[in-house]
């Protein structure tokens, strides 16, 4: 599995989504089930399956699935390859 | 009857000497792989290889209050180990002054030490306890609850301690992870060497024991507590006081 399939996988598992609801739509703001729950869920998956641990600032930071990848991109991650 | 604490992966500061170095070691003793942090290893290492404890105990030199350290250690657990199954909060510092005699660097450091690193461990810790479970053992003390002349900072960090112990653990328990306090009473430790013996004697006159406690006191409630005999129990503060009366 790619670093990139690692991560939808993560985010339609938490989130319950579709493939194509991934991408730049993919926020805080516009999925209600990306609540404070389901945010740690994502967190500690993303953390899991990729050897990091975020600080708390990222974990605040952590709103959309881009800002994800920026996140990881900063722990030496290169999810989108 | 088996090891009470058998395989489980425990994480205890403030271990060098006295409470934090009888929980260490009576983990250990229980079955358990401990990693034993203080601020340097030299006590830990002699007193490791004295019980010929190397095996199980893993001596830890960092300040404890550093955000960078405290990361790094649980990011070597989970390497090490996959998991963390108890966390002890033991690392404290107690500094006695008198109203009017307390600095702002004073407090913090105080604050930064008893309070803001078992929350920062307690949020680092519980990635590791997610899969399996876990249990956080934060050690309070009786002036959290009852206060005490000379100590209006120690005892405001070990309130704070008694208070996030309890919203932690309501926060946490559907995770099965259980968060309790034990709150000692006097604890015969190195503090007491230099006290005056007649100071000391009335203090342990309020004692229905009859005796200050020892280390290994609070080590075995913190044994119950790291184990699954106290499955059922989360939020709580136990007092360990010989049955103190003031």
């Amino acid at each position: 599995m790619t670093n990139l399939e690692k991560y939808n996988a993560i985010f339609m598992k938490v989130l319950e989504l579709k493939p194509e609801s991934l991408g730049e739509a993919c926020t805080v703001c516009a999925l209600e089930r990306w609540d404070s729950m389901a945010h740690m869920n994502l967190v500690y998956a993303l953390e899991e399956d990729f050897d990091v641990m975020f600080d708390p600032e990222d974990i605040l930071k952590f709103r959309s699935y881009n800002e994800g990848l920026e996140i990881l991109k900063r722990y030496g991650i290169d999810v989108e390859g | 009857m088996d090891l009470l604490v058998k395989d489980k992966i425990c994480l205890v500061t403030g271990a060098s000497r006295g409470i934090g170095k009888a929980i260490a070691m009576l983990l250990a003793q229980e079955g358990g792989y401990v990693y034993a942090v203080a601020q340097t290893t030299e006590m830990m290492q002699e007193w490791i290889s004295q019980y010929g404890m190397a095996d199980k105990i893993v001596p830890v030199g960092m300040d404890i209050s550093e955000p960078a350290l405290q990361k790094e250690l649980i990011m070597r657990i989970r390497k090490e180990k996959g998991r963390l199954d108890v966390l002890v909060n033991n690392a404290a510092i107690e500094r006695n002054e008198r109203i009017g005699m307390i600095t702002r660097q004073s407090m913090q450091r105080m604050f930064e030490v008893n309070v803001f690193a078992p929350v920062e461990l307690i949020q680092l810790a519980t990635r590791l306890m997610l899969r399996d479970g876990g249990s956080i053992i934060n050690i309070a003390s009786k002036v959290a609850l009852r206060g005490n002349a000379g100590q209006m900072v120690y005892s405001a960090t070990k309130g704070a301690l008694v208070s996030l112990t309890k919203s932690a653990a309501k926060e946490l328990a559907a995770k099965k992870i259980r968060v309790n306090a034990i709150a000692p009473g006097l604890t015969n430790t190195r503090m007491f060497t230099d006290v005056d013996p007649e100071l000391l004697k009335s203090r342990v006159q309020n004692i229905c024991m009859g005796r200050l406690a020892e280390p290994e006191d609070i080590a075995n409630a913190a044994l119950f507590l790291a184990s699954d005999l106290s499955g059922y129990i989360s939020g709580q503060v136990l007092g360990v006081d010989g049955c103190t009366i003031l």
